[in-house]
């Protein structure tokens, strides 16, 4: 057995450990109060919102806003604006314009205009 | 709300969603393993995902896609693609590719490293480093 499946098969254990630990009443109390759900055309249940922090990570897409920070990294696209900063790379482009600094390099072009004044 | 039962929530929960509880007891969400249709009030670790609205706060490590709209904030790493608006701050490492507008520092100052590419532009400060290339402006010197 890999370790990589020994890590998934604990970690599910665990998972299974800590939910049982929850009772439904428990969980249901706090989704109830704090994730509003709704459904699709089919029938198909889905979160419409998330009214508290994601203490780990978001397997799937938001749909919406991101009221908050985000501690780790993004993998996909920000459709929107990030009104902070980013403290690692963005590694596509930045479509409008970046109000603060780049610490880094740019390895694209800029299309507009570089205005910093405060000099290194 | 009303047409959702309780079963459903609940079996919905248990079966996309990963609770734990803190030092004190309360229970808070570990991990999201479905997509959230509308805002998440609050932080989030990892979005193995796209963000379809806005990041209020700050993203502290990389956004491995592109940036639609503005960064308000600094970037503290690198960009690997092309900005295709303004930068209202410095530039500290190299740009390697064109500057179609102007820059309106010194380029020793505010671009810290090299540009690669030409500035189609105007250069209002200084150029404190080489010109590989040939200037075809006025020389105010």
């Amino acid at each position: 057995m890999s370790l990589a499946m020994l890590k998934v098969m604990l970690k599910a254990a665990l998972k299974e450990k800590t939910m049982r630990e929850i009772t439904d009443k428990e969980i249901l109390d706090f989704v109830k109060a704090h994730i509003a759900f709704g459904k699709d055309l089919q029938g198909i249940l889905q979160i419409k919102e998330v009214n508290i922090s994601v203490v780990g990570d978001v397997n799937g897409n938001i749909g919406g806003n991101v009221v908050g920070d985000i501690i780790g990294d993004v993998w996909g696209n920000v459709e929107g604006d990030v009104c902070g900063d980013v403290g690692g790379d963005v590694r596509g482009s930045v479509i409008w314009d970046v109000y603060g600094k780049v610490l880094g390099k740019v390895h694209g072009a800029v299309c507009g205009n570089v205005k910093g004044k405060d000099n290194v | 709300m009303s047409e959702i039962t309780d079963k459903e929530i609940l079996d919905f929960a248990r079966e996309y969603i990963t609770f734990g509880k803190d030092l004190q007891g309360i229970l808070q969400i570990k991990e999201v393993n479905c997509s959230i249709h509308g805002n998440v009030k609050g932080n989030t670790g990892n979005i193995f995902g796209n963000v379809y609205g806005d990041v209020r706060g700050n993203v502290i490590w990389d956004v491995r896609g592109t940036v639609d709209g503005n960064v308000k904030g600094d970037v503290k790493g690198s960009i690997e693609g092309d900005i295709f608006g303004i930068v209202g701050g410095d530039i500290f490492g190299n740009v390697e590719g064109d500057i179609v507008g102007d820059i309106a520092g010194d380029i020793y100052g505010i671009v810290g490293g090299d540009i690669v590419g030409g500035v189609e532009g105007d250069v209002f400060g200084n150029v404190k480093g080489d010109v590989k290339g040939s200037v075809k402006g006025k020389d105010y010197a």
